[in-house]
């Protein structure tokens, strides 16, 4: 089963985290879990990824963390998305859809 | 865009500063993710023990998420720059002698270098003082292209004031010397005659009081004058009633109408401090005087946008419309107008001696370099075994470079500390030592002090030095192969290492020898000024200027009665042998100058023969200072104004005028002498022995002497006594003032020194340069001498295995030390052929420091190769001594 899951391509991890987040805010957990959820089971983030990943977003401003209380009663760092991350994730997927799109179209007409 | 930086920066040094922080949130935030992993595991049916380990598996190691989150935070390289440089201090405290060395031969480097340029930012890149400083030029009349430009005649200084479109505003300035006198004694002080508008065009404002007026620049008005607030301090005692006192200079009544400021110095040709301001007062009446006499000193101030090339051309158009429009028995003066900056016309020749400086020193700093490069060669090799344990545990090779480059940084900029320290040093020693003119007139304008720009320039000299000598021991890191390295415990002497040693080795003797030939040169030069005979004798003899008031000494009898008295009452004084007085010393200007002719040979005024220098001298002036009798006789008592008019001339005067014949009894015409009725000659009586009238380092002058005691043209000039001693000269200087004192209080007694004090005030900036380099190409021997030490030092102990072996099989101590020292005097030789190589190409640069001794002197390149040689051998003799020394038996354990 594990040998079926996807790769993710380099830097989409970035862009699934902002979509995550645009939801609501989430914690590091909450957010791989969503992703798998999300994916049925395709993707998962491996958490050597996800967290450098996080701290990454954070230094560009584009995520910022506050502590939160849990489901289960714990005390959570939740990340939520800036003003200029929601931004950016607007012209990250469209940029994801117009690639996938052309790179669909080469696939299926070439 | 911007403000995604601002985060990025913020972000980055809170993660910085708030490390411990940030790395245990990010702890609690993956053991939290641990934990939900684990339930999740548990709920999907496994034993509690199972799901943590399969959470724990799936989540990796835990020390290298926290490592790639802390790249991802962006302060890892920050962070481990952080680490070298405390790994770098800890090895640098570990190694206390390593470091010493290594700081102090930086220091050496970089405070010569600071020093240097702390200078050259002082007087070649800072602005002059005043007002605009950039559009300030100087403005004179050369005759040839590349003469150097000099006083004008009045006349075209009106003209250029009336004409020129060029500039904004153009003042004159005429030096003198004056008379002061008052309750308090007389004293002889240098003045500056200036137009009103010179101080304003400069920007320069009374400290109190007022500046010039254009109606105190007028011919007949009541006189006005200014003084330098030195004057106002010892005179006055920093009185501000001076302002509407009144002053006597030379019998003519003053008013102060101001005080100059104490920071503000104005230098020429002639002095380096004025100490009273008076208008010029030009009188455009005095057509005559205006045309003929080259008085005036010029300054101007260019309109915007106009080089000084451009104000020249305009200059010299209007100087020749003038002189068409003269009548035609002017005569025509052919000087060309000049206009040259005015920082560039103080800086002068100052500008090639700092470079020259700074040459040597660059040089210095190269050498200093190549040793602390060897050092860490050395050490790295020790090292060696610690790198390749760094790289097998997994450090990238650029980031052991990084950590060699941190650590060479660190030694160049705590080298760089030291050396602003002993820079601070130098330079205060340096402006002490150039007091007597070492750097030219712009030092006694500029001030020599640390800026931001010398900071700056350290700064950047340490980077550059650390990236430098940090360069070798990183390029041997990417060259072993680690694995060996480890295995043989470090002791991998690879050929590569032992190539660049040598190559080291060969670049500090060959920088140090093109120093030592420029000092070699020097010293030859200052040797051949010291032996040259200035043709007069300047031992125990005693110098002194008096200047008699005009009005006191209006009649040739009266000046002629003091000079007999007062040389009279000298000559009583205990201890002095002979006493003479004269206008003109050796090494000081001549006052006056007169174009000679014998009765047969027509005046030529067009030919423009530099005219002669003449001399009026006391009977007994020649035997004082020694200056020998070729033929005929000195000047007599009799010798005065009731007798025929005779001169003396010098061998060289003598014999150009009158060649293969003999002068004496001989007649010549007496220009610019005291014109005689019913007598138009002079008759030679004697011929003297030609002296170096204008210094040391120049060509013998020719001379016309006349006797004082006939009163001629210019015996009411100030004159120079010269006493003869028995005893040390300075001892009877106080007893020569009494004297003096009890004849004439009014005249001024002042100058007075040795004649060997001004002897070697002559040779002052030659003693400057040479001092300078000189000591610059000691430090460089010395370092270089230290750096084939070590180098030797370090091959003997690497082969100290192969000795131990060789004495094993019955090699001598001998042997091992030829062996050794053989090694070391190839690289040496080679040294010295590129040294002298290259000093044989570089000297030329330094020729117009040199006297009598070509810029490839044989003598000098040949005796610098062999001291070289001599220290080098030293330098590799004696670590070869000591490892050849060593117990064969220790020697072959020695691992």
């Amino acid at each position: 089963m594990e040998n079926e899951r996807l790769e993710l391509p380099q830097g989409t991890l970035d862009l699934l985290i902002l979509r995550t987040l645009a939801l609501e805010p989430q914690h590091g957990w909450g957010i791989s879990e969503r992703i798998q959820q999300i994916s049925s089971n395709a993707l998962q983030v491996r958490q050597g990824s996800l967290y450098p990943a996080l701290h990454r977003l954070q230094r560009r401003g584009w995520i910022k963390p506050k502590w939160g209380t849990s489901e289960n009663n714990r005390k959570a760092k939740y990340y939520e998305l800036t003003q200029s991350g929601r931004k950016h994730l607007e012209i990250e997927e469209n940029l994801w859809r117009q690639l996938t799109a052309a790179v669909g179209q080469v696939l299926e007409n070439a | 865009m911007f403000n995604g930086l601002i985060s990025d920066i913020c972000f980055r040094l809170s993660a910085l500063f708030r490390r411990t922080e940030t790395e245990s949130e990010l702890r609690a935030e993956l053991n939290a993710h641990l934990e939900y992993a684990t339930e999740k595991y548990i709920k999907q049916g496994m034993s509690p023990d199972q799901a943590k380990r399969r959470a724990a598996l799936e989540f990796g190691g835990l020390e290298q998420i926290t490592e790639e989150c802390r790249e991802a935070r962006g302060v890892s390289h920050l962070e481990a720059i952080i680490q070298d440089i405390r790994y770098g201090v800890r090895m640098l405290i570990k190694n206390p002698v390593f470091t010493v060395v290594a700081v102090m031969t930086l220091a050496l480097g970089i405070g010569a270098n600071t020093a240097i340029f702390s200078v050259v930012n002082a007087l070649l890149l800072r602005p002059l003082p005043y007002a605009n400083p950039v559009q300030l030029v100087s403005i004179g009349e050369g005759e040839a292209q590349n003469q150097p430009s000099e006083s004008v005649p009045g006349a075209h200084y009106l003209e250029w004031v009336a004409h020129s479109q060029t500039l904004d505003q153009i003042a004159a300035f005429a030096p003198n010397e004056t008379t002061l006198s008052g309750a308090d004694g007389a004293e002889k002080l240098k003045v500056l005659l200036v137009s009103a508008n010179f101080l304003p065009m400069l920007g320069v404002n009374p400290e109190i009081g007022r500046n010039f007026l254009s109606a105190d620049d007028q011919p007949d008005v009541d006189g006005v004058a200014m003084i330098s607030n030195g004057l106002w301090q010892r005179r006055f005692g920093s009185d501000k009633k001076t302002i509407g006192q009144t002053i006597t200079l030379d019998n003519h009544t003053f008013t102060v109408i101001g005080v100059l400021p104490p920071d503000f110095h104005f230098a020429d040709n002639f002095a380096d401090s004025y100490d009273i301001w008076v208008p010029l007062a030009l009188d455009q009446k005095q057509e005559y005087g205006n045309q003929i006499f080259h008085f005036l000193h010029v300054i101007g101030r260019l309109k915007p946008g106009v080089t000084p090339a451009q104000s020249q051309s305009e200059l010299e158009t209007i100087r020749i419309r003038y002189q068409s429009t003269r009548p035609a028995n002017f005569m025509p003066l052919d000087g060309q107008a000049r206009v040259t900056s005015l920082h560039d016309k103080l800086v002068g020749d100052t500008r090639q001696l700092l470079f020259i400086l700074l040459g040597a020193v660059s040089l210095i700093l190269l050498i200093a370099c190549v040793n602390v490069a060897n050092l860490l060669l050395s050490r790295g090799a020790a090292r060696q075994r610690e790198f390749a344990i760094r790289s097998s545990l997994g450090a990238g090779r650029l980031r052991l470079i990084q950590q060699m480059l941190t650590e060479s940084m660190l030694l160049a900029f705590i080298g760089a500390a030291f050396g602003l320290a002993l820079a601070f040093g130098l330079t205060r020693a340096l402006v002490t030592l150039s007091a007597s003119g070492g750097f030219g007139q712009i030092s006694h304008v500029a001030t020599v002090n640390f800026d931001i720009r010398v900071l700056g320039f350290t700064l950047v000299v340490a980077f550059v030095t650390g990236a430098l000598f940090g360069l070798a021991p990183t390029l041997q890191l990417s060259r072993p192969n680690l694995n060996d390295t480890i295995k043989q415990g470090g002791h991998g002497t690879s050929f590569y290492r032992a190539r660049l040693r040598s190559l080291l080795m060969v670049t500090e003797v060959t920088l140090a020898i093109v120093l030592l030939v420029g000092a070699g040169l020097l010293i030859r030069s200052f040797v051949n000024l010291l032996e040259v005979d200035p043709g007069y004798r300047a031992d125990n003899r005693l110098t002194m200027r008096i200047s008699l008031s005009d009005q006191l000494y209006q009649k040739p009898s009266q000046r002629n009665a003091f000079y007999r008295e007062a040389l009279r009452r000298i000559l009583s004084i205990p201890g002095v042998r002979s006493v003479g007085a004269t206008n003109s010393l050796p090494l000081s200007r001549p006052v006056f100058s007169a174009y000679l002719a014998t009765p047969g040979q027509a005046q030529d005024p067009d030919e423009h023969q530099a005219g002669v220098p003449v001399e009026i001298v006391s009977p007994d002036y020649f035997r004082t200072i020694e200056i020998p009798l070729k033929s005929g006789r000195f000047f007599t008592e009799r010798d005065d104004a009731q007798a025929p008019a005779v001169v003396i001339l010098s061998e060289a005067l003598a014999k150009s005028m009158f060649p293969n014949e003999d002068a004496i009894g001989k007649e010549i015409l007496q220009p610019g002498f005291p014109q005689r009725p019913g007598s138009p000659t002079v008759k030679i009586v004697g011929i003297v022995g030609d002296t170096k009238h204008d210094g040391q380092d120049k060509d013998v002058t020719p001379q016309v002497y006349l006797s004082l005691l006939q009163g001629g043209f210019g015996s009411s000039a100030p004159m120079m006594f010269v006493i003869h001693t028995g005893v040390d000269p300075t001892t009877i200087a106080a007893a020569v003032w009494n004297q003096i004192l009890a004849i004439d209080k009014q005249s001024p007694v002042d100058e007075i020194q040795t004649m060997e004090n001004r002897l070697s005030n002559s040779v002052a900036s030659r003693r400057f340069n040479l001092l300078l380099l000189g000591g610059f190409a000691f430090i460089a021997l010395a370092l270089s001498a230290v750096g084939v030490y070590g180098v030797t030092a370090y091959a003997a102990e690497q082969r100290t295995h192969e000795i131990g072996i060789r004495m094993a099989l019955g090699a001598q101590r001998n042997d091992i030390i030829t062996m050794l020292v053989g090694q070391g005097m190839g690289q040496i030789a080679i040294g010295v052929v590129l040294g002298l190589t290259g000093a044989w190409m570089l000297t030329r640069l330094i020729k117009s420091l040199l006297f009598g001794v070509g810029a490839t002197d044989p003598i000098t390149l040949a005796s610098v190769g062999v001291v070289l040689t001599l220290v080098a051998l030293l330098a590799c003799y004696i670590p070869a001594r000591r490892a050849a020394r060593v117990n064969p038996i220790k020697a072959l354990r020695y691992e």
